[in-house]
């Protein structure tokens, strides 16, 4: 089942920056992939948590 | 991605209807459902996108205010029976995994000419191995499957295809490639990203600025501090020099040959000492007295109210109504013993004696606790009353305990200020001269010393000071930590933003090239006027430009068969960049397509859909003997919808041919 697109995950995939830039990306992407979903407006919370969970593995 | 079959019940012309889809593997990939106008081909799409998204997305004018469900049906349910409508498509993904989806409305008619909906209620089955599992949220599921808003580009509408390029701009079209390649959520991603990063920035600003402002204020009082300490250290040192220097003419002036310049000196540094032990008392008398006032001071302001309420249990406690006249340990035991401890009266069960103590008893266990209390705060209030009652009385003794010991301060001054004068007026010049330096360093010591206090006050002030912005300091150093977790938040944020741009303008010009190039090599193996035009380029603003061979931009010469290939060239082009693999279905692909142009589609179509499920719902006048032959051997399922009207309404039936 498709999530993210393909060519998306591929450019992050290919470009130069860190790892868990990366990964956070994907997450972010994901995020805003459930709130099209969902049709929801609100992504304050799900950023906040999404920032702090790689902030802390970029230390 | 596959349809394996769409079954619909009640909806529209179809009564009971399975059609099972060709399978995207292999070379007959094709499905044709070959219907005239009005047969029912629409009503295939309606179904499919009734089922997922609970609407029919393309309803014509001739449908729309009917109702769906089949009104042969409806009008064969007498009043209170109840019929339904279903439609259910079965997906095939590429794993074998079967999703079975499932629309239902309930209609129960009321009346000859009323009905009721109840519904419609969608519910999704997913295999699992060998078992079917019921799918929570499936709407959920079909959004990620078949985002509604990208259904277009799956089932395309042939009129639709024709009208595309005359009424899309370069920025719908840009959004439509935008919500397909999902670049929108790369573009949301950056807008509250940068949202966020702006919140962060705000909440790090008042943050730095009040640590900053206190450190610097600190830095300033903490040097003023030092500067204070060595002025302090002089002042002591001089002060240190003037007692020398005092004491050395003192002496000096003790040890005079005159013996009476000598006796009055003595007499001074004996009325000195007295003076310094007389100061020293006094301040500690002052300083109790201050202690005093301060501890009263609560008692003074609350005495009103404190007596008032002394007053009041006093007044209750003489009127016997408290503490109960009766202790209740003390009834108690007459009831036990039954017999009165007061008058020795047998207390009998059930007696008036007996009930009268009982009562007695239920009424002092309810007020006991409470009298008890407020005789013991009563107690409280008037030791706190009767020491308001000393409070006169002591602050006139410290009173008249400061008063003689300044007047003897007073009296041992003025003597001391006597003998000084006598000794100053001392004819022998050597005396005068040592009293004269004595009383000049006894003013420099005065000074001094008053100096000192008014450095030790600015010390212990800009201490005071120190401590408290040391403090402030400290909670603003805890928010610091804040502050630079902030700073890594927005250095984080930053680096993702530059990340998320760069890579959607990647994905931007990937996308643009890639449907580009796909929409002009399907634009030229399926046009037949391959030498009027030579190039389709899509600008960064997605205008679509056809460069006839003259070099001039020729799309709007383009025919309306021309524009329709153009048009399924490009939304082929964005079905293949979204990454969805999702079936095509396209209704009347041909309409518009005189014969030689049909010919060219028909052979090149399928190359160019080759693995994907395509689905065409054709014309007769589509899908002539031509165009038949050439699809022939793509061509997995074949189906003729056999339409017929009947007095109550229309029937149709998909049938193999």
């Amino acid at each position: 089942m498709p999530r993210v697109n393909k060519r998306i995950l591929d450019k992050i995939n290919e470009s130069d920056y860190n790892r868990n830039i990366k990964d956070f990306l994907k997450s972010i992407l994901i995020i805003e992939l459930e709130r099209l979903v969902k049709g929801a407006l609100q992504y304050g919370k799900e950023y906040d948590r999404c920032i702090m969970k790689f902030l802390n593995k970029e230390d | 991605m596959e349809i394996e079959f769409l079954k619909m019940k009640n909806f529209r012309q179809y009564i009971d209807q399975k059609i099972a889809f060709a399978h995207p593997e292999g070379d007959r990939n094709f499905t044709i459902i070959l219907g005239a106008n009005g047969a029912g081909k629409t009503n295939l799409l309606n179904a499919i996108t009734w089922c997922l998204y609970g609407e029919e997305l393309h309803i014509g004018r001739k449908y729309k205010g009917l109702p769906l469900v089949n009104t042969t049906t409806l009008k064969e349910l007498k009043p209170g029976e109840s019929c339904d409508v279903e439609v259910q498509v079965q997906f095939k993904e590429k794993s074998g995994q079967k999703i079975l989806i499932t629309r239902t409305l309930e209609i129960i008619k009321t009346s000859t000419s009323n009905f009721q909906k109840i519904g419609p209620a969608l519910m999704m089955m997913r295999q699992l191995g060998k078992d079917w599992i019921q799918v929570t949220e499936p709407q959920d599921i079909i959004n990620r499957l078949i985002p509604k808003d990208l259904e277009e580009y799956f089932f395309f509408d042939g009129e639709r295809l024709d009208r595309y390029f005359r009424e899309e701009t370069g920025e719908t079209i840009s959004k439509a490639v935008f919500r397909i390649s999902q670049l929108g959520l790369l573009e949301s991603v950056i807008v509250h990203l940068k949202r966020k990063r702006d919140e962060f920035l705000r909440d790090s600003r008042g943050l730095s600025s009040k640590a900053e402002d206190i450190r610097a204020f600190l830095d300033v009082q903490k040097k003023s501090f030092e500067a204070d300490i060595e002025e302090l250290a002089e002042l002591e040192s001089d002060k240190t020099e003037a007692e020398r220097k005092e004491a050395g003419f003192s002496v000096k002036l003790r040890r005079c040959s005159a013996e009476r310049i000598s006796a009055l000196e003595n007499q001074r540094t004996e009325l000195a000492t007295d003076l310094d032990r007389l100061d020293s008392e006094i301040t500690e008398l002052r300083n109790d007295k201050f202690e005093f006032i301060f501890r009263s001071a609560p008692t003074i302001y609350l005495s009103g109210p404190l007596l008032r309420t002394t007053e009041m249990i006093s007044a209750r406690e003489e009127a016997g109504e408290i503490p109960p006249e009766y202790k209740k340990p003390f009834l108690e035991k007459m009831l036990r013993r039954g017999k009165c401890g007061a008058c020795g009266r047998d207390l009998p069960e059930g007696s008036n004696y007996r009930k009268n103590v009982e009562d007695l008893l239920r009424k002092s266990s309810e007020i006991s606790e409470i009298s008890k209390e407020i005789i013991e705060l009563n107690k409280d209030l008037q030791s706190m009353l009767s020491r308001l009652g000393s409070f006169r009385e002591k602050q006139v003794k410290f009173g008249k305990k400061l008063k003689s010991l300044e007047n003897e301060r007073g009296q041992k001054s003025k003597k001391l200020k006597k003998i000084s004068e006598e000794i100053g007026e001392s004819d022998i010049e050597q005396v005068k001269m040592w009293e004269s330096k004595r009383q000049q360093w006894k003013d420099i010591k005065e000074d001094l010393i008053s100096k000192i206090g008014v450095s030790k006050f600015r010390i212990e002030r800009r201490q005071n000071i120190i401590r408290a912005k040391e403090n402030e300091l400290k909670r603003e150093l805890k928010k610091q930590g804040k502050y630079e977790k902030l700073l890594k938040i927005l250095d984080f944020c930053d680096k993702s933003l530059e990340a998320a741009i760069a890579i959607k303008n990647a994905v931007m010009e990937d996308v643009r090239q890639e449907i580009e190039e796909k929409t002009e090599e399907q634009f030229f193996s399926l046009i037949w006027k391959k030498e009027t035009y030579i190039d389709v380029k899509i600008d960064d603003a997605y205008n679509i430009s056809v460069l006839h061979r003259s070099g001039m931009e020729g799309i709007g010469t383009l025919s309306a068969g021309e524009r329709q290939v153009l048009a399924l060239s490009f939304m082929a082009a964005l079905n293949n960049v979204s990454g969805f693999d999702v079936p095509i279905i396209i209704d009347t692909p041909l309409g518009r397509i005189s014969r030689k142009p049909k010919k060219s589609i028909a052979l090149n179509l399928p190359k160019y859909l080759k693995g994907k499920q395509v689905t065409l719902l054709v014309t007769e006048e589509e899908y002539t003997p031509e165009v038949r032959e050439l699809l022939d051997n793509r061509v997995g399922k074949n189906y003729v919808i056999e339409f017929k009207e009947t007095g109550n309404g229309n029937l149709a039936e998909v049938v193999l041919s």
